[in-house]
């Protein structure tokens, strides 16, 4: 388990890291020519083979010897790839093997459909058994996710950064957000609180539902701070002439403040919307970035502990079949 | 009066006395000064007024959060209230030793990170964690379908409990079958122990004395039938009929190689019923007066010797018969009447389905005589005494018979000039002779060959005419062309298979071994002990 929390961290995509994430991602795919989709085609098709040809004096079931044949190899494949998952994390490193158990844990991980349905018999109840095989169906549709979006997401994180390391990015938060204050406060107490209130309440990332909608209602102060500081270039000289939309408003605005630069504190205020611009821009592609991210993770959440509760409940499920045999 | 505060910053603690008024903010001039870029130049005021009562002054529009509320406009404070300024904690208190009330700051140091330490840019940041909720998950299946199911199946507990705990209910691998429903509710009632296949003796405890399948002994061990458990062939929780096993392969396994079982002359090959050999037929069979059975092949067409003599054909004679009330049409309901459950028949009854038409009636002298049916030695001596009680010389010839006729009947006319004589007629051609065949008795007495009508002829075989009532007789029984009792009408394997298959088959009716045969048909054996002499070990001992 402490394994695969500290996983988490190497899974964080930063910069470069994601492009080369991304590569090792489509190379797990076609690993040594398909080796492992072969392998686990073969595996379902010799399962389905074997299904249609078995005639069991029973209705198919798990208790047949292919039922008991099938749920063993599905069984010996849970364990293996659950720790195969620890393992590929582990060595992380890059080396070749590790896109092989990548490899193998995706195309054998997706066999089980096939392999543990047919060990059922298509008998399904309320029980532990039926538990035990829903938890290995979410564990995998989990993983498809997984799938889906580290051939996708990594490409529009990258793209987004535009070459930007991400701490970076972090840290010019607070640098912006110090410079706004410090401008502010050469302006006057009243835009340095406005200031202030409106750089102290504005909040970068958010909780895990406001991460993964994309939705962050605290990213800004809602337009406040845009108001005061065109109504305090009114007030020093200059005054935007007719509605328009805000971003369209700070742009005709800042241009009348930059001709009317001759005033210290225009000057200063110029500065400041600059500052808060950006520091807004820049919030915002965080937040992004960190929505981006969460969808990427968000499935591992599900799959290991799903996979560890999968675990137990494919102990539960063979202890008690031979409980009552 | 005065107040006093007391500032508490990192290790260092500084306490002074104030004039009425404090100001507290960042610049150099306040009373207190607050570091930090979120502090306001001058942010508040706290004022003591006259009466002694604080009074707090918002100077700045950033406001403070006074007991966890934001607060911009100008209030009163009482002790006990909690101010908070950019991460600067200010304390409103008594000072134990003068009763003044006293203001307790404590600056915060790390003001320019605190702001930094609230974002959440990660899933494991937002509080998403991946040990807990998989520990959690992981302990909650175990205990729940396993430790609380063990627990209750040990200990006994109030059937509330189980109602509200999770019981071994959850170990159930499907639904048990329609007659076994009443033990859902306890796994323990066929799963005596833990780890140990369900023993015979459970299932035995119910269906005591239930035969076994062959009283060969040799057969048993060859076929490795003594090592089977109920539970091999009867499989629980597949559904609500699945104990009944009717895979052929449950039988043909063996009936499929009859020379695997040498002891066994009367086994024959089968793999299907696509290959099911021809019926035998089980009927009578009659050395003088001694009556036996054989087992005949039905494609040969072997004789049931009933004793009778009944054509059906001229009793089915589509021109009809003569009743006692003119003539009629015989149909086969006429006579063979369906047994309660209408699987098969009742007996024929002469009284019931015969004496309507035909009448024992016999003219003796001028008189009519009606015999009963009855004992051969009851009859004869109902006609003696006929005889006996003419007058002399009235026997030795007798008019024409008025008597009614039936078709094909022989003229009565002419006689016999003795008692013995028409004795010997009676039960030879005339009277019993119509429908029984002939037979002397052990004292050379007249008599009539002892009437056996079977019941069933494939004794083998189920069969039930409740399930084949939409079929018309004459389908299957072949009784309008028969002219002789002994011939068996019964029906042969190509009729069964215009309507019936295998089981594989999609073109008929899908028909299992157990469909007709019974399993646990043995006579000598009951399931798990040999009776007499064929001692051997009880089935399933292995399994116990």
């Amino acid at each position: 388990m402490a394994v695969a929390e500290r996983l988490l961290q190497r899974l964080r995509p930063d910069g470069a890291a994601a492009a080369e994430r991304e590569a090792e991602h489509r190379s797990i795919f076609v690993y040594a020519g398909f080796r492992y989709l072969k392998v686990a085609l073969l595996l379902c098709a010799l399962s389905i083979l074997a299904y249609a040809l078995h005639d069991p004096h029973f209705p198919p079931s798990g208790n047949t010897w292919l039922g008991y044949t099938l749920g063993t190899i599905a069984a010996l494949l849970i364990v293996w790839l659950a720790w195969l998952g620890v393992r590929k994390r582990n060595f992380r490193a890059g080396t070749g093997r590790v896109k092989g158990w990548v490899s193998a844990h995706v195309y054998l991980g997706l066999s089980l459909l096939i392999v543990a349905t047919l060990h059922t018999g298509f008998q399904f109840g309320l029980n532990v058994h039926t538990l035990a095989y829903t938890l290995m169906v979410l564990v995998i549709l989990s993983g498809i996710y997984g799938i889906i979006a580290y051939s996708i997401l990594p490409t529009r994180i990258t793209r987004a950064r535009e070459g930007g390391e991400f701490r970076e990015m972090v840290d010019s938060i607070d640098r912006l957000g110090e410079q706004a204050l410090k401008l502010a406060d050469q302006i006057d107490s009243e835009t340095h609180a406005v200031v202030a209130r409106s750089v102290g309440s504005a909040r970068v990332g958010g909780s895990v539902g406001e991460q993964l909608r994309g939705r962050y209602p605290r990213a800004d102060s809602g337009g406040t701070l845009e108001e005061f500081l065109k109504l305090k270039g009114s007030e020093v000289g200059a005054a935007p002439a007719g509605p328009s939309g805000r971003q369209a408003t700070i742009a005709f605005f800042a241009d009348q403040l930059f001709d009317s630069g001759r005033e210290p504190r225009g000057e200063k205020l110029q500065k400041l919307l600059q500052v808060t611009s950006e520091r807004k821009a820049l919030i915002e592609r965080i937040n992004r970035d960190t929505t981006l991210r969460a969808r990427l993770n968000i499935w591992l959440y599900l799959h290991v502990p799903l996979t560890i509760a999968l675990l137990a409940a494919l102990v539960v499920h063979i202890v008690s079949v031979f409980l009552y045999w | 009066m005065s107040l006093r505060v007391e500032v508490i910053q990192g290790e260092e603690r500084r306490s002074f006395d104030t004039g009425a008024t404090i100001s507290i903010g960042r610049s150099e001039e306040s009373t207190v000064v607050l570091p930090g870029l979120y502090v306001a130049r001058r942010h508040i005021e706290i004022a003591q007024q006259d009466g002694g009562a604080l009074h707090l002054r918002c100077k700045s529009p950033l406001g403070v959060v006074r007991n966890g509320k934001t607060v911009r406009e100008d209030c009163g404070l009482q002790p006990g209230d909690r101010l908070e300024i950019a991460g600067h904690q200010l304390l409103l208190t008594v000072d134990p030793g003068s009763k003044e009330p006293l203001l307790r700051i404590t600056v915060d140091v790390g003001t320019a990170s605190r702001k930094a330490g609230d974002r959440r840019l990660d899933l494991r940041a937002a509080g998403l964690r991946m040990r807990r909720p998989a520990l959690i998950a992981a302990a909650a299946v175990l205990l729940l379908t396993l430790v609380v199911p063990l627990l209750l199946r040990a200990v006994a507990v109030p059937p509330v409990v189980e109602t509200v705990l999770p019981t071994d209910d959850w170990w159930s691998s499907g639904r048990l079958s329609n007659a076994h429903q009443h033990f859902a509710e306890d796994c323990g009632s066929c799963h005596l122990q833990l780890f140990r296949r369900v023993p015979d003796k459970a299932c035995m405890d119910c269906h005591e004395g239930i035969a076994h399948h062959s009283d060969m002994v040799a057969e048993a061990g060859l076929s490795s039938l003594d090592e089977q458990r109920c539970a091999s062939c009867h499989r629980e929780h597949g559904g609500t009929h699945a104990v009944l096993p009717e895979h052929p392969g449950t039988c043909v396994d063996c009936h499929g190689d009859p020379e695997a079982f040498p002891a066994s002359t009367e086994l024959r090959r089968i793999t299907a019923f696509e290959d099911h050999p021809s019926f035998r037929a089980t009927v009578t069979r009659r050395e003088g007066a001694e009556l036996g059975t054989a087992r005949l092949l039905l494609s040969e067409a072997p004789a049931d010797e009933t004793g009778l003599v009944f054509p059906h054909d001229v009793h089915m004679d589509e021109e009809g018969v003569l009743g006692p009330d003119g003539p009629e049409q015989l149909a086969c309901s006429s006579c063979h009447r369906p047994d309660a459950g209408k699987v098969g028949f009742r007996a024929i009854r002469f009284e019931r389905d015969c004496q309507s038409c035909h009448q024992l009636d016999l003219v003796v002298g001028e008189d009519m005589l009606r015999l009963p049916h009855a004992e051969p030695a009851a009859v004869r001596q109902q006609v003696r005494s006929a005889v006996a009680a003419l007058p002399e010389g009235a026997f030795s010839r007798r008019p024409d018979s008025s008597a009614r006729r039936r078709a094909g009947a022989e003229a009565e006319r002419g006689g016999p000039v003795s008692a013995d004589a028409l004795v010997a007629e009676v039960f030879s051609t005339r009277v019993c002779a119509k429908c029984h065949e002939p037979a002397e008795d052990a004292e050379g007495l007249p008599d009539v060959q002892p009437v056996r009508l079977r019941s069933s002829w494939l004794v083998h075989a189920r069969f039930t005419h409740a399930d084949h009532g939409w079929v018309s007789c004459g389908d299957c029984h072949a009784a309008r062309d028969s002219e002789d009792a002994d011939e068996l009408l019964l029906p042969d394997l190509a009729t069964c298979r215009s309507c019936h298959a295998g089981v594989a088959s999609s073109r008929g009716v899908r028909s299992a071994c157990i469909d007709c045969h019974g399993f646990h048909v043995a006579h000598d054996t009951v399931m798990g002990w040999a009776q007499g002499d064929n001692q051997h070990e009880p089935m399933g001992s292995t399994g116990d």
